[in-house]
């Protein structure tokens, strides 16, 4: 059985896959590709990437709390830099030297690309776990999320200013993303019965989207398997046609969104053939999804070309990704990172880490 | 009936002891889900806290909560801050559950032995100030934060714990008023420094000088009304404090 790649992402014609420590990346016009090893000798996992504008560069951090910035034409590593803790979300700068990274333990920094040795630099911190982070297209504001249901919107470069706060939430957030083609207005998504539309620069609601609703009837409807809870993925968006398309742990649909006349309304609902692991839009409008791979998955990565009637585009592309490692088994629990964000899930297991140890103790005591 | 009703007034007429209310001396502020916080300043409803000032579900309560003490311990400053501004509303905000109810039942008792209005204006909540205060206030809205003998957190690994640092004060200057004041003291001195120089760097706050702190009534409070404040003059020790102002950027 092949490992699944658990992250995409798409940027000016190239677009990355990640399995495991490995990034795959093809240009999609040029046809060159090339592979990275992030980590050959721990092999530890790809925690979040993010391209530079033009696709020249891309950043890599790992679960060992290495940030590594990687020439995508050469494959050469330019820097490697040592993070304080797990990067949650990276964001470039538009011009493509400096990098902002979101991390487990609150804090937001920026690191420079090439100077290897330069130190980082601290810009803010929230009390609570970064999830994502964006910048916004003017830098004018750099927007964090966390795991207590805060967006936060911080003036850029002058970090030591909160512009506000967007509250609304009464979940985690995974995921926000900005609507194209508009300057003021982000999607945000996480373990809530509702997606945002936010007014970041004003910090209004504009519109809700009842998720739950959604979710239940396409279940029904097509006869899918229930889930416990709802956990945003990804949110990744297409400009020239103004679509946000949104997917879920555990859940093979993706809700396809237009932008038109300042609301976000439904204009499709795909139901896909495996669980979803990632997706990305490229500029054909085209969505690349990863695929959680079991018995019965074909492909580990399948491109969705049209949406009604919907239409997987041509195998050939494919190729390069077709292969990963081989291994015996995929534990579907391993990829689901975000539903563990959840107060309860992560209550839960820290319950019975505790019981775990108190046991653990007695045993000693009694020896 | 009339029995315990009249136990129960006589209770609250009683001032509440503090040997019947301590807990573990540090609370640890990460982990907290079980606090009740609302989901915006907007939807918090004040009128358990101060009934005098607020009443339940009204559109027309146009009071908002001008000072803060974060991590009010046993309440002194509270106390000794209700007559001094009796136009202003004060809360505490702490987060062990055992000093806070003490804090509560104090107000209760003075309420109760003072028939005018007299300590109306403050209150106390449980709460973890360095995650929520943008849960309960807006921008701009307080003109006076405390911040008296924190917790030190000596470790160098347990500083972010501090509650004076460069991302909480980007926090705290998001929630005052231009002109408004931020309150420090403590006995540590290695601690005073470290707030002091964090304070000094950040570029939203401007510190007062000493000397021209000679007319403000918050220093006497803040040096000798808060129970942490007795203690240390109780045991000779040092007493340090900084004031600082929150200025206006002009990107702002
Ligand atoms: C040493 S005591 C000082 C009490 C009081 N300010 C005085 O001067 O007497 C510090 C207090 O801060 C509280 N505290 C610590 N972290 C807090 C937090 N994140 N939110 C609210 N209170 C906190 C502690 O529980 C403790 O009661």
């Amino acid at each position: 059985m092949k490992v699944p790649y658990h992250l995409i992402r798409y940027s000016n014609d190239c677009i990355a896959a990640v399995y495991n420590n490995k990034i795959k990346i093809k240009n999609l016009s040029t046809k060159e590709t090339i592979e990275l090893n992030q980590d050959e000798t721990n092999k530890t996992s790809i925690r979040s990437i993010a391209f530079n504008n033009d696709a020249s560069i891309l950043a890599v951090a790992s679960d060992d709390k290495k940030l590594k910035f990687w020439d995508v034409k050469t494959g050469k590593c330019l820097s490697i830099k040592n993070t304080p803790k797990k990067v949650n979300s990276i964001v470039f700068e538009n011009h493509g030297k400096k990098i902002l990274i979101a991390d487990g333990f609150g804090d937001v920094y920026s690191y420079s690309v090439d100077e290897e040795d330069e130190e980082k630099e601290s810009l803010l911190g929230h009390v609570s776990m970064l999830t994502d982070i964006l910048l916004s297209k003017d830098e004018k504001y750099v927007i964090t999320s966390d795991r207590d249901e805060k967006i936060r919107v911080t003036r850029y470069p002058k970090t030591y200013i909160i512009h506000n706060f967007c509250l609304g939430h009464k979940e985690y957030i995974s995921k926000m993303q900005f609507i194209p083609n508009n300057n003021n207005l982000l999607l945000s998504g996480g373990g809530d019965d509702y997606l945002f539309l936010w007014d970041y620069i004003n910090a209004t609601i504009v519109q809700t989207i009842n998720i739950k609703e959604l979710i239940n009837e396409t279940i029904t409807k097509n006869n899918l398997t229930l889930i416990d809870s709802y956990n945003v993925k990804e949110i990744t968006t297409y400009s020239k046609e103004n679509l946000v398309a949104v997917c879920f742990e555990r859940l093979p649909v993706i809700f396809i969104f237009e932008f038109i006349e300042n609301k976000l309304s439904l204009k499709y609902t795909v139901i896909t053939e495996n669980l979803i692991l990632d997706i990305a839009f490229d500029n054909q409008g085209r969505i690349w999804i990863t695929n959680f791979v079991d018995e019965n998955t074909k492909e580990t990565i399948t491109i969705l070309s049209k949406f009604s009637p919907v239409e997987y585009d041509t195998k050939e592309e494919l190729i390069f990704f077709k292969n990963t490692e081989e291994c015996e088994k995929n534990d579907i629990n391993k990829y689901m990172t975000v539903e563990n964000l959840r107060k309860e899930v992560l209550d839960a297991k820290k319950a019975q880490q505790e019981l775990q140890e108190d046991i653990i103790t007695k045993k000693q005591k009694i020896e | 009936m009339e029995d315990s009703e009249q136990t129960n007034k006589e209770d609250i007429l009683k001032l509440p002891r503090k040997r019947f209310f301590r807990q573990r001396a540090h609370a640890n502020p990460f982990s907290d889900h079980d606090l009740i916080y609302p989901l915006k300043p907007e939807e918090m409803d004040w009128s358990p806290f101060y009934p005098k000032y607020f009443s339940k579900n009204s559109k027309d309560n146009t009071k908002k909560i001008d000072f803060i003490d974060v991590g009010c311990g046993y309440g002194g400053l509270l106390v000794a801050l209700a007559p001094l501004f009796p136009d202003k509303l004060i809360l505490g905000m702490e987060i062990r559950s055992k000093v806070e109810d003490y804090v509560k039942q104090r107000i209760d008792a003075l309420r109760a032995q003072n028939k005018d209005d007299l300590y109306q204006n403050i209150s106390v909540m449980r709460m973890n100030a360095m995650k929520f205060l943008p849960n309960f206030f807006e921008h701009g809205q307080l003109s006076k934060m405390f911040f008296l003998f924190p917790d030190p957190h000596f470790k160098r690994k347990k500083h972010k714990n501090r509650i004076i640092s460069p991302n909480l004060l980007a926090e705290y200057a998001y929630l005052l008023k231009i002109g408004g004041l931020l309150y420090t003291a403590t006995d540590v001195r290695e601690l005073h420094e470290w707030m002091v120089e964090k304070c000094d760097n950040h570029p939203l706050f401007e510190r007062i000088p000493d000397e021209e702190l000679n007319d403000d009534p918050c220093i006497r409070c803040i040096l000798h009304e808060t129970e942490e404040g007795k203690k240390v003059a109780r045991n000779k020790g040092d007493k340090h404090f900084a004031v600082y102002r929150r200025i206006q950027d002009p990107d702002e």
